[in-house]
């Protein structure tokens, strides 16, 4: 298998070559060019307690918080090595991440693919509740062995903890496990609401941080007015 | 006339010098500065009511033409969505390309409207256009722009797809599954066989709209 | 206080190491991270506003960021849509800004709202200009890419694509033309340059965007 990532000028996009035998997951429809053989499945995941209504329910969520409800499989179907070009919605780079020496927790919309040894939890709980939404925030913890791809809007960088940093959740890639952290505001309530800052993470500890140059919800917010109106 | 592009690939503008008696037809909206001497014509498309005529709603029915009038001068095309610009010189061919990626051109070529695609659940395939003629054309690409040699056969993504020569066979399926009625997951995809070339974009407009939905404000009563 | 720009011509971002006491103004939610001593704040810049002017910043308030520490600290700064940060070494001069372009600035610098005429009041976002005068650093961002425009005589920009000109220059705020091509062209309104100077134009819009999208979804 071999993972090739190429970041030219503001779009970031992957190219995963695979050997017979060789398994690829990622969020379903990103997939956008694949060689004829290569064979796609789609599965849900699978979540338990819930009938379909209240899988398709929390799907639905997932999907608006940035991931799919589906995941998409690929392998090839002849004995031939086979590609598949992944790319995430935004524009914005693409970065790949070894899963194994360490796990990584990505923030909403940044899972883009995993290797099938990564072991996904798409319903990681273990952020502490954000302070005023009723529900933990979408995050995906990737653990096991491989590699994990990421997405970002805008640039990539990696930044260092040091004596502790202050991230503003919008602009979260990743993290590793192990670090601490704390939510909260950029300021004081009121300094926060008027100055327009929302929830930050705190990072204290050791360990690595991917974050994003631009902030999602900032282009949503701008974008979503200027549109027709929806009917749901 | 001269051409050069700016700011790509990742939002790149094409800036046109034109001399007096030179025209560029381009899509309305498109034109971000231009020189005084730059003059403008603004007309209906013809090639609208020679396609299947099915008009988008949000599009628009004019296309503007402009001309150095006096003095050259020139004249910046920006598309609407960030991405790559293609300079193509036609030469007596059909190029058929997604909806949204013709900016401009000049000479003698001549755009309709065609379906390109299949009735089946949803009724869904793509409303393309199809460009014929001698000349130079502008289209753009939501994201980059790679260019396949297409020899045998190759599967891309329907929402990536922005051009390719008419040379080129091609049918419209899809894969995975469906539930119901929801579409989550389910890929519309286009595999092309023959010779030719295609021109594969990085992003999709159909996955934007997607992700664009909940921050749409919603349909009131009074709306 | 020091700077860096990172990330032009497509992603561009501020990282700012801010002295002792020094301060940073930025507009609302442009805060990307900082050093965790630091603290968001809020200033109150509605003197600067008259009533008429409204949608300053993308939003209702008045209000921009305020970042500063007694032991100084860093914070880095982005906008709202990428594209290619520039910074102006003010001295004492000005330079008009559309109010989507204007990034954050040093507190030395005053930023008054430019009414740009009847009609562009009522065309929406992109058509108000700010006018940033004084001493010290200021940051503008552009939708894309920033393409320095010098103007001697006459030019015409589509007032999405604006971003900062030069004030020795005279400006109009009108239609494309003859009527027709006003209302039809697609094109909204444009801005005529007359003079000489330095117009700055960036090579995408939020319109444009909308535009382009809306047949989409």
């Amino acid at each position: 298998m071999d993972v090739n990532v190429a970041n030219r000028g503001a779009f970031g996009s992957a190219l995963v070559t695979l050997q017979p035998g060789e398994e690829f997951v990622s969020e379903a429809g990103a997939m956008y060019r694949a060689s004829g053989n290569m064979e796609i499945e789609i599965k849900s995941r699978k979540r338990e307690g819930s009938g379909l209504w209240g899988a398709l329910k929390e799907g639905a969520k997932a999907m608006f918080a940035g991931e799919s409800f589906f995941l998409s499989t690929y392998r090839v179907k002849d004995n031939r090595p086979g590609e598949v070009g992944l790319a995430p919605i935004l524009q914005g780079e693409v970065s790949s991440l070894k899963v194994g020496p360490e796990t990584w927790i990505c923030a909403g919309g940044s899972f883009l693919g995993a290797s099938s040894g990564v072991e996904l939890d798409t319903q990681y709980q273990g952020l502490k509740k954000g302070m005023f939404s009723g529900e933990g925030l979408v995050y995906v913890r990737a653990a096991g062995q491989g590699e994990l791809l990421v997405s970002a809007y805008g640039r990539i960088s990696e930044v260092e903890v040091r004596g502790g940093i202050t991230i503003d959740n919008g602009h979260i890639v990743a993290f590793t496990e192990g670090l601490e952290y704390d939510i909260g505001k950029a300021g004081g309530w009121i300094a926060s609401a008027l100055s327009g800052e929302g929830l930050v993470l705190k990072f204290r500890g050791n360990g690595r941080i991917l974050v994003q140059s631009h902030d999602r919800d900032r282009l949503g917010n701008a974008l979503g007015p200027l549109l027709p109106p929806r009917e749901d | 006339m001269r051409h050069r592009l700016i700011c790509g690939p990742g939002y790149a503008a094409a800036e046109i010098e034109l001399s007096p008696g030179e025209e560029l037809v381009a899509e309305a909206g498109a034109m971000a500065w231009m020189d005084d001497s730059i003059a403008v014509r603004t007309q209906a498309r013809g090639g609208i009511l020679k396609g299947l005529g099915r008009m988008i709603t949000g599009e628009s029915f004019f296309q503007n033409t402009y001309y150095a009038e006096g003095a050259p001068g020139k004249i910046a095309l920006a598309p609407g969505v960030p991405g790559d610009i293609v300079p193509y010189e036609m030469r007596d061919e059909t190029l058929i390309m997604e909806r949204g990626a013709y900016l401009g051109h000049s000479g003698d070529i001549e755009t309709s409207v065609s379906f390109e695609g299949f009735t089946g659940m949803f009724a869904e395939g793509l409303l393309a256009l199809q460009v014929r003629g001698t000349g130079l054309l502008f289209f753009n690409s939501y994201g980059d722009i790679q260019e396949v040699a297409v020899d045998g056969n190759y599967t891309i993504d329907s929402g990536y797809a922005v051009a390719w020569q008419s040379s080129l066979d091609y049918s419209i399926g899809r894969t995975g599954r469906s539930i119901g009625a929801f579409l989550f997951g389910d890929q519309l995809v286009s595999r092309y066989t023959g010779r030719g070339k295609l021109w594969v974009q990085t992003r999709s407009p159909r996955t934007l709209a997607s992700w664009v939905h909940p921050f749409r404000r919603v349909k009131s009563d009074n709306q | 206080m020091r700077f860096e720009i990172e990330g032009n011509p497509d992603y561009g971002e501020v990282i700012v190491e801010l002295g002792p006491g020094e301060e940073l103004l930025a507009e609302p939610g442009a805060m990307s991270r900082m050093s965790s001593n630091m603290e968001a704040q809020s200033k109150r810049l509605g003197s600067f506003f008259g009533a008429l002017i409204r949608k300053m910043f993308g939003g209702e308030s008045f209000f921009v960021g305020r970042f500063t520490h007694p032991d100084g600290g860093s914070v880095t700064i982005a906008p709202r849509l990428p594209g290619t940060v520039t910074h102006r070494q003010m001295n004492g001069d000005s330079v008009f800004l559309t109010a989507g372009a204007f990034l954050a600035c040093t507190p030395g610098l005053t930023v008054k709202a430019e009414f740009g005429g009847w009609r562009a009041l009522f065309s929406g976002e992109g058509a108000f200009l700010v006018k940033v005068s004084g001493t010290g650093v200021l940051f503008y961002n552009a939708y894309g890419g920033v393409v320095e425009q010098t103007v001697a005589g006459k030019f015409t920009v589509d007032t999405g694509h604006l971003v900062a000109f030069e004030p020795s220059l005279q400006y109009t705020i009108g239609g494309m033309g003859n009527l027709k091509s006003t209302f039809l062209s697609g094109e909204g309104l444009v801005i005529k340059f007359q003079g000489n100077g330095k117009v700055w134009v960036q090579t995408r819009t939020l319109d444009g965007l909308a535009g382009w999208l809306t047949p989409r979804l």
